[in-house]
């Protein structure tokens, strides 16, 4: 453990592959909290993948019969577990079709927001200079933009879609990702190893991939899982409002919108869907804090003393 | 100090430009600013008038340069939907209410965060530090408009003691309040308890406890001065992000007549031109919060030189 302990945050990137996806999972199932979020996530990707064969119920049909049917263990039957909607249409079935689309809008735009944002962080950190000087100055600008209000302004001027909406929030969100690669290029080209790769004759191109890249996968892949819980809760509410995801498509802002008109009456058509995104981006974020602390060794560090701390009753 | 300032506004003033820019090639440039600018039903004569209005038969860059010049002036041009009316004028009416929920919403989540996060920093890895880690995070995970939602469900219908809807009566500003606050009180109490384990660990602090100064002053007088040093920005960028879309959502959940709801409103009536003026009225507020934590670190902060 103490040979764990002293590592520094900055390592080269020839480690033992085996040995750290091992000690990876390892850490995972000790953590609780991390095992938790990430199988839910996991969880939600396979249900919403493998939807017509959870569900036997068309998300579309209409059966005016069936209408506003509680859910199951609330009076309802097995039949539709999480009850009808004032069409008839089961609410598992919807869940599951909106899960589709929800998670494909927050993957696409984490890909997009996160490749353009490392390339141009990755750029300004390695270039500097004017170059630096442009990007992040834009990256700064933009920052201070109304976000979700220019991104809603956009929709309605242009008509909304789902590739519209995935293009606007991608370009919300691309800065933070520039900022944080821009700022660990940074630190990571004043450390020893690659000064020492510079000395033996390495490349720029060979730094770059060879030294710095790697070391920004695991900070880049906590902020990616973070920034997708964002844009989960981003898409739901453009979404809400009607300029997100439209009808027949459907997402799971779009479902709490169309639930709304029911709240005294069917409270389940809000409440059941809003669960289900506020579990999806709790996991994320679940997961995200804890491969926060993983993946840096001097968090890690920390928190491993602090806990200790706590259970020997040191700290007041 | 001054001159800081000075570059800030400036840094300002060029964002609200960007911003009106973004506005104008969005209207102008992207879309048929005709189609834009009225509903599909308009008459010629109305087209015609929008025509001359916007001076769409003008150069682009001639366009845009009146466009930014009555901007310059205040002028935002007419409400559609509220003819007669200046469209700076139906935005600035909206504003205070949406100013008010706003900042009770701040407040609120300020008076949970705060301590919520540095009793979860006293115990570190505690029962109890863990318990509100989580329900922090839960908090921050809800999409604002279905907390309302849920809000409304509780405290609106199943028990009656709030006002679910509109700003008839003081408190009508709970509910609304609550639930712009509460993601936002998860985020502030995260940053409050990793700032605070920060500073009790410095070694002024066991300085501090070796004089024997009780926990309750060591804490309130020195450590959490330092620690909100942190918070404070985290909360103008939180307040910023309110301002900037959270409360366009909670606003329609709850029919708060505010800037949010007007922004719902004017695309249901197709205003184009009280729309732009909501979007560069916002910005300008956003640029205003971020000065005003500017000047705030230096208030909190003496050794932070803000030059």
């Amino acid at each position: 453990m103490a040979v764990v302990l002293e590592t520094d945050a900055v390592q080269p990137a020839e480690d033992d592959r085996p040995t750290a996806v091992r000690d990876f999972f390892y850490a995972l199932f000790r953590s609780g909290t991390g095992l938790v979020g990430l199988s839910f996530m996991i969880l939600v990707v396979l249900s919403a993948l493998f939807a017509p064969v959870l569900s036997s119920h068309d998300p579309a049909k209409q059966s005016l019969r069936d209408r506003l049917q509680p859910p199951m263990f609330f009076g309802g039957t097995t039949s539709h577990p999480f009850g009808t909607d004032a069409l008839g249409r089961d609410l598992f079935a919807r869940v599951l079709q909106g899960a589709r689309v929800s998670l494909l809008v927050g993957v696409a735009v984490v890909v997009i927001a996160g490749i353009v944002g490392v390339t141009l962080g990755v750029t300004a950190g390695f270039f500097g200079k004017w170059v630096d000087a442009v990007i992040m100055r834009i990256a700064d600008m933009q920052l201070a933009f109304p976000g979700i209000l220019l991104a809603l302004f956009v929709l309605y001027a242009l008509g909304p879609s789902v590739p519209l909406v995935i293009t606007v929030l991608a370009i919300n969100g691309w800065m933070i990702y520039a900022r944080v690669t821009r700022s660990l290029v940074l630190t990571l080209r004043s450390s020893d190893f690659v000064e020492a790769a510079e000395i033996s004759g390495a490349r720029p191109r060979r730094i770059m991939w060879g030294h710095i890249l790697p070391n920004l996968t695991s900070p880049l892949l906590t902020l990616a899982v973070l920034e997708f819980a964002r844009i989960i809760l981003a898409e739901a509410a453009l979404s809400f409002l009607g300029y997100g995801v439209q009808p027949p498509k459907s997402s799971w802002g779009l479902i709490l919108a169309q639930g709304q008109d029911y709240l005294s009456s069917a409270w389940w058509l809000v409440t059941i869907p809003g669960i289900v995104v506020s579990l999806t981006v709790l996991a994320a974020n679940l997961f995200a804090s804890w491969l926060r602390i993983y993946t840096d060794p001097k968090l890690r560090e920390k928190s491993l003393a602090r806990q200790l701390d706590g259970l020997a009753g040191l700290r007041p | 100090m001054w001159r800081f300032l000075l570059k800030r506004v400036i840094a300002g003033a060029i964002v609200i430009v960007l911003v009106s820019s973004a506005v104008f090639f969005i209207t102008r440039v992207v879309t048929d600013p005709e189609l834009a600018f009225l509903p599909i039903d308009a008459t010629d004569a109305q087209r015609a008038a929008v025509r001359g209005y916007l001076g769409l038969n003008d150069p682009l860059l001639t366009q845009y340069l009146r466009f930014m010049g009555q901007l310059f002036q205040g002028d935002f041009g007419e409400s559609y939907w509220q003819p007669g009316k200046a469209a700076i004028d139906v935005v600035l009416d909206r504003l205070p209410a949406t100013i008010i929920l706003n900042s009770v919403a701040m407040l609120v989540a300020l008076a949970i965060a705060i301590p919520v996060g540095i009793i979860a920093a006293l115990r570190p890895g505690s029962k109890l530090d863990r318990s509100m880690v989580t329900v922090s995070l839960l908090g921050l995970s809800a999409p604002q408009f279905w907390l309302g939602f849920m809000l409304i469900l509780i405290f609106g219908v199943k028990l009656g003691w709030f006002p679910t809807s509109g700003a008839d009566e003081l408190k009508s500003v709970v509910l609304p309040a609550l639930a712009l606050a509460l993601p936002t009180a998860g985020k502030i109490a995260q940053m409050m308890r990793s700032s605070m384990l920060d500073e009790l660990e410095r070694p002024y602090m066991l300085t501090a406890e070796s004089k024997g100064m009780p926990m309750f002053h060591r804490v309130t007088r020195h450590s959490l001065r330092n620690a909100l040093v942190p918070v404070v920005t985290q909360s103008s960028f939180e307040y910023a992000r309110m301002l900037a879309g959270f409360t366009v959502v909670v606003e329609t959940v709850f029919a708060w007549p505010g800037v949010g709801l007007l922004t719902l409103q004017a695309m249901e009536q197709q205003d184009l031109v009280v729309l732009q003026a909501i979007v560069i009225v916002v910005s300008t507020m956003i640029i205003a919060v971020n000065l005003l934590t500017d000047v705030l670190y230096g208030i909190i902060d003496p050794r932070i030189e803000v030059a």
